[in-house]
């Protein structure tokens, strides 16, 4: 057999390993940072499964204990972390991953390719892995010229492993567990070992489960330093002079028809619904002019040609279809209960629908709903995390939420063309996509997330702290 | 004699007429390329129609002038191409172009009409790199010259004395190392370049100072550490655990240093002054000495926002807000012989501006307009001649760390 040659590619080397420098006002180190969480996570491990509502919080947490190989800047270009460089083959199959030395676990012991490679096992695609010397060799199998991208972002690839008591789950990242109690409060503290330099903050204290009416009283009274706002609170907060941050939308509301239930087995129904849909009053008055009123599932600012897929509505059209099907029965609009943004929505779509003489109920879904099969609704009000932070990564994420596909093809062209296809089924309606809305207390500064909504905390630090 | 404000505004405007167009010209050749690969891929669609109608619309952030480009260059590949481009009543088919644009870069779209049916296409188009020359007639007062950028951070940069060499050389400290660069115009040539070990991870905010003397040997200062090296033979340094104070080189009197904090981005507040005299300060990030009446006062960028003016005794004789804390003083031979040069106040998210101030009898005073930086200045140091600074700016819309010389001249 002939010894295969590979030609070996040097991408990235030398990149910058040491976190971004900083001045004009010099951070100061010390203080603890006041966080609150609208959901509640009860787990940081991602083989524990957790519910859609700890999606959102559950990788901000992960971030502050574990570490990636590769992480991503603000532009969403993949840099050095525990990889310090990394090269492929022609064809972006083979990997070579070139591991940092001199990194600690929180217990002190030394982070190992061995332990690299036990954390990583079956996390990559279940593709084999290698470890030679300090290099970590990933097999791909086939193309994979974004593995790097996904190595960033993917729920599973952080480096953690079991401490020797095996109650608990080391990291090597900037912040150690302090005090867990989960789905309540989780304290952080500064992990004076950090590869990439101590944290400016001492720690983090993080209240979970506030409602944003809560969490907006907390910000006004400066008991709380981030906290995550509804768009009706964050439109109240700035009027009242608070520091709103948006992100870009990360999150997709969209009508989603059940395909098992007789009574919307009539495309021309699903689009009479579609097509009464007023989504710029939604967005105006529910959202408060946050997001953007979309007909497609990607944001613009991902894929640059959602003004392709038309957002306004056309009652006459609705009416003329609805008059097709004849008169329709009365159907069920299901909402999450605990989801005030939902209930307003579908309370919206429910108005639009009947001026187009089509019936919805709005109803609450049964508890659990997420696991039931059979919900007895004829539609939900869905959201949708749809955050990138590049197209291809939001392909995977519109499959898991959407069940959409492009049968494994990336290409612009063709994602689009996907797109249209899997909408023009008017299974899925989209509706408006939503940004992550933070309010940011006076004293924090440095506050500079991606804008998918990456939270970076360990560049943070307070005002008012003596060094 | 100083030149005046009208020959320096000719010199810039020449640099521009010298400089501009051929930046433009590279422009729109980028333009004409990308225009060829859509056309074909808009003519692909017509498959036999050669007539149509053309609109572009732009929503994306190209400026009206470059649209423009794009909108001919589109019309001019068409028509290569074979299509012919009329009017509404005799176009076989409807071509709407939208520059759009997302996270990644540009995306330009077509939408081919024709017969109730619509075929879209599209080509992804990588935004074009920020300009390097930024024609401004500057004010007579604080002067910048880019000298170097990289996409990595710089910690500080230094001149190799020329010792025969044909070309100018550079030593640039970055966390990674210590590189050399040979003048290769327009850029710089990586000689070579040479890590600096380090027992403990770089603190946040990483700081560095570099000292090189004439026999073209350097001194490299870190939190914790000190390097040596030589770039005669071969660049070489070699690096110990150190609590050395590091110089603070301000052309100032000879000897002062200070204490940096080991996993801290401040000095510690202990400072030797003239005389071998000690100074216990508060925790400061800079130091700027400010001679005056035959006394040098030092003026300190404390870790907690105020700059204090001290003179020679622990309690300071002055205090100033409201700047950043970076600070240098440059021997200008201008107004009072010395002037303050003062970042901004904000965060590594925003934009800076250095401003010349000067101290008379405890009081600031501005004496320039702001010099704005496309970013946070991330160092800030005096260069050894005491007349020039070197500042270090992390521009935040191309990401790359660009460093200045500043200087300040006497306005007319």
């Amino acid at each position: 057999m002939k010894p295969l040659l590979c030609l070996f590619l040097a991408l990235t080397s030398g990149l910058s390993a040491v976190s971004s420098t900083r001045a004009a006002t010099r951070p100061r180190f010390g203080g603890t940072l006041k966080v609150e969480l609208k959901q509640r996570v009860s787990s940081l491990n991602p083989h524990d499964g957790q519910g859609v509502a700890e999606v959102e919080s559950v990788p901000r947490l992960r971030a502050l204990v574990y570490d990636r190989l590769v992480r991503l800047d603000a532009n969403g270009r993949p840099q050095p972390a525990l990889a310090l460089s990394w090269e492929h083959d022609t064809q972006c199959i083979t990997w070579r991953f070139k591991l940092r030395s001199g990194v600690k676990w929180h217990d002190g012991s030394l982070l190992t390719p061995a332990d690299v490679l036990a954390a990583l096992e079956g996390a990559i695609s279940d593709r084999p892995l290698h470890a030679v010397g300090d290099t970590l060799e990933i097999d791909a199998g086939t193309p994979w010229p974004d593995l790097p991208v996904y190595l960033a972002t993917a729920p599973e690839v952080f480096i953690r492993r079991k401490s020797s008591n095996a109650s608990e789950t080391l990291g090597t990242g900037p912040f150690r567990i302090a005090d867990w109690q989960p789905g309540r409060r989780v304290v952080f503290q500064a992990n004076d070992d950090y590869w990439d330099g101590r944290p400016f903050l001492d720690g983090i204290e993080i209240e979970m489960g506030r409602a944003s009416r809560e969490q907006l009283m907390d910000l006004q009274v400066e008991t709380a330093d981030l906290v995550e706002l509804d768009p009706s609170e964050a439109r109240r907060a700035q009027q009242e002079g608070k520091q709103i941050w948006s992100s870009a939308s990360v999150e997709l509301i969209s009508l989603r028809f059940d395909p098992a239930r007789p009574k919307v087995q009539d495309r021309r129904l699903r689009e009479a619904i579609a097509r009464s849909i007023d989504r710029s009053a939604i967005q105006k008055v529910l959202l408060q002019n946050y997001g953007e009123a979309t007909g497609s599932i990607f944001p613009h600012w991902l894929s640059g040609y959602a003004f392709l897929f038309p957002t306004g509505a056309d009652l006459d059209q609705a009416r003329k279809l609805r008059a097709e099907v004849g008169t329709p029965p009365p159907l069920k609009l299901g909402y999450d209960p605990d989801d005030t943004l939902a209930r307003q929505v579908a309370d919206r779509v429910a108005v639009n629908a009947r001026d187009a003489g089509i019936t919805l109920e709005v109803t609450p879904l049964p508890t659990g709903w997420r696991g039931l099969t059979d919900r007895g609704v004829d539609l939900v009000v869905l959201r949708a995390r749809i955050e990138g932070p590049t197209l291809a990564e939001a392909v995977p994420q519109a499959s898991a939420w959407l069940q959409f596909s492009t049968g494994s093809k990336y290409a612009l062209d063709e994602i689009q063309a996907a797109e249209r296809r899997f909408l023009g089924n008017f299974a899925i309606v989209p509706l408006v996509s939503v940004p992550a809305l933070v309010g940011v207390g006076s004293r924090v500064r440095n506050w500079s997330p991606t804008r998918w909504g990456e939270w970076r905390l360990e560049d943070v630090w307070l005002e008012t702290v003596k060094p | 004699m100083q030149p005046s404000h009208r020959s320096i505004l000719r010199v810039a405007i020449a640099a521009f007429v010298c400089l501009g167009p051929a930046t433009m010209e590279t422009q729109a050749e980028d333009w004409n390329t990308h225009a060829e690969k859509l056309a074909q891929k808009i003519v692909a669609h017509m498959g036999s129609r050669k007539t149509a109608t053309l609109a572009v619309k732009n929503l994306s952030s190209l400026a009206d002038g470059d649209v423009a480009q794009v909108r001919r260059a589109l019309r001019s590949e068409l028509l290569r191409q074979g299509m012919r481009l009329v009017g509404k009543t005799r176009a076989a088919a409807a071509i709407q172009v939208t520059l759009s644009e997302n996270f990644e870069g540009f995306l330009w779209v077509a939408e081919v009409r024709h017969d109730n049916t619509q075929d879209i296409t599209m080509i992804s188009v990588p935004r074009p790199e920020a300009d390097t020359f930024l024609p401004k007639s500057e004010t007579l007062v604080i002067r910048k010259s880019l000298v170097f950028k990289q996409e990595q951070p710089i910690l500080d940069l230094a001149w190799l004395e020329s010792r025969g060499q044909p070309v100018p050389r550079l030593l640039v400290l970055s966390p990674e190392g210590i590189s050399l660069y040979s003048k290769q115009s327009p850029g710089w040539r990586l000689e070579q370049t040479t890590p600096l070990a380090r027992a403990r991870p770089w603190p946040r905010d990483p700081r560095g100072r570099l000292r090189v003397h004439a026999d073209g040997s350097f001194d490299v200062f870190l939190p914790a550490t000190k390097c040596v090296g030589a770039t005669d033979a071969a660049l070489a340094a070699e690096c110990r655990a150190s609590k050395e104070p590091w110089p603070l080189d301000s052309g100032g009197p000879e000897g002062a240093h200070a204490y940096f904090a080991s996993d801290r981005n401040f000095f510690d507040g202990r400072l030797t002054i003239e005389g071998g005299q000690e100074l216990k300060a508060p925790p400061f990030f800079s130091a700027a000495p400010i001679p005056e009446k035959g006394r040098t006062s030092w003026l300190l960028g404390g870790a907690d926002g105020r700059a204090r003016l001290f003179d020679r005794k622990p309690e300071p004789i002055a205090t100033f807000e409201g700047w950043g804390n970076d600070l240098v003083a440059l021997k200008t031979g201008c107004g009072g012989g010395w002037q303050v040069l003062a970042t901004r106040t904000g965060d590594l998210t925003q934009t800076d501006a250095i401003q010349a101030f000067e101290i008379h009898e405890r009081n600031a005073v501005a004496v320039s307009s702001p010099m704005e930086f496309p970013g946070p200045l991330t160092a800030l140091w005096p260069a050894s001649n005491g007349s020039t600074a070197m500042a270090i700016a992390h521009d935040l819309k191309t990401g790359s760390y660009e460093a200045f010389t500043l200087s300040v001249s006497c306005a007319d």
